[in-house]
């Protein structure tokens, strides 16, 4: 429905060769791969750790397990969620080793964060509160969010890179994208009032 | 349950187009008779449209480049390591071929030296001490070959 306003149908996706290259090790394929997904890649670390400079080691350590594993992809699967769920298991161990966040946490404390905050966030100034609000986040929500609005991708997608089940995936994005929409309201209604 | 109810749990998934098709008829079926859940099912649909469009944070061209220079590096000591290991390899059977080779020569030049000196040469020991020096002068060479190899492949990260 409206949701499909949001999303990008035109995300570069690897071409074939490269993909085939990368069970060859090609340094030039390599190199290309790296720059085709630099962009989407990079904003899922950092929405997920929240620390650009843990994002940019996490962003250099998916890509040699990519070089690591690469005898583990299969040509016939999409090369974006083999990625992915990559980058997903880096963050994961590295959010594991930073004290204070897991993303085990409680989906319970979503209710009980923060101020309350809803926007079509169309303004610079919306986008930078939506922003924060989704930053606030339990990081399994933050992730839920991401790869579904921002990556663009499918049910099945995103329980490959999460490896958790469709049920749970849909449990993930109901109650962030529910949870979201109560703070944002909160906190649209205080600042219309000022 | 009434529909209403039923249907509040479902608008966010629907908003982000995670139902199935019978659920999502269901929503908009009941979307257009109540007004309540319209207005919430927009709120999400934006909500979830502001998501996809909020600024996206970009990774700094050195990191690009510094990523790509270590994924070269960890593909060149890749390759070197298959070299080496072939050239190990190689280099086992040759010393195998070499021993025996020089076993031989090394019975005949004893058993003449023997024969000559009248004397036990005791080939064996010899050559096991012979070929024990070797080795061991081998050992730390190769040892700090590969240590000067893993302090250029740790400096990726």
């Amino acid at each position: 429905m409206i949701y499909e306003a949001a999303i990008d149908e035109d995300f570069p996706l690897a071409e074939s060769d490269e993909v085939a290259a990368l069970g060859r090790r090609d340094p030039a394929a390599l190199a290309g791969l790296v720059e085709r997904y630099r962009h989407r890649l990079y904003r899922y670390l950092l929405r997920l750790v929240k620390e650009p400079a843990a994002a940019d080691d996490l962003f250099q350590q998916t890509w040699l397990n990519v070089v690591r594993q690469a005898g583990g992809f299969h040509a016939s699967a999409r090369f974006d969620t083999w990625l992915f769920s990559i980058a997903h298991n880096a963050a994961v161990d590295w959010l594991r080793r930073k004290s204070g966040e897991s993303l085990d946490e409680c989906e319970g404390r979503l209710a009980a964060a923060g101020p309350d905050a809803l926007a079509a966030a169309i303004s610079h100034e919306r986008a930078e509160i939506l922003a924060a609000e989704v930053g606030a986040l339990p990081a399994l929500y933050r992730e839920a969010l991401t790869l579904r609005f921002e990556e663009g991708m499918k049910l099945e997608e995103i329980a490959t890179v999460t490896g958790v089940p469709l049920s749970t995936v849909k449990s993930r994005v109901q109650r962030a994208l529910e949870g979201l929409r109560q703070r944002m309201a909160g906190r649209w209604r205080k600042e219309d009032l000022l | 349950m009434t529909p209403h109810e039923s249907v509040q749990p479902l608008l966010a998934l629907s908003a982000a187009g995670l139902l199935e098709a019978d659920q999502e008829r269901a929503v908009r079926q009941h979307v257009r008779e109540c007004a309540v859940c319209a207005a919430a099912l927009a709120e999400l649909g934006e909500l979830g449209a502001a998501i996809g469009g909020l600024p996206a944070p970009e990774p700094s061209d050195a990191l690009v480049a510094r990523t790509q220079a270590c994924l070269a590096a960890e593909v060149a000591a890749a390759t070197g390591q298959r070299r080496n290991a072939l050239l190990a390899v190689g280099l086992a059977l040759f010393a195998w071929a070499t021993a025996w080779a020089t076993w031989a020569i090394w019975r005949v030049l004893t058993e003449a030296a023997a024969a000559v000196l009248a004397i036990d040469p005791s080939g064996v020991f010899a050559w096991l001490v012979l070929t024990g020096l070797t080795a061991l002068m081998a050992a730390p060479t190769a040892a700090a070959l590969a240590a000067v190899r893993r302090r250029k492949e740790g400096n990726c990260l």
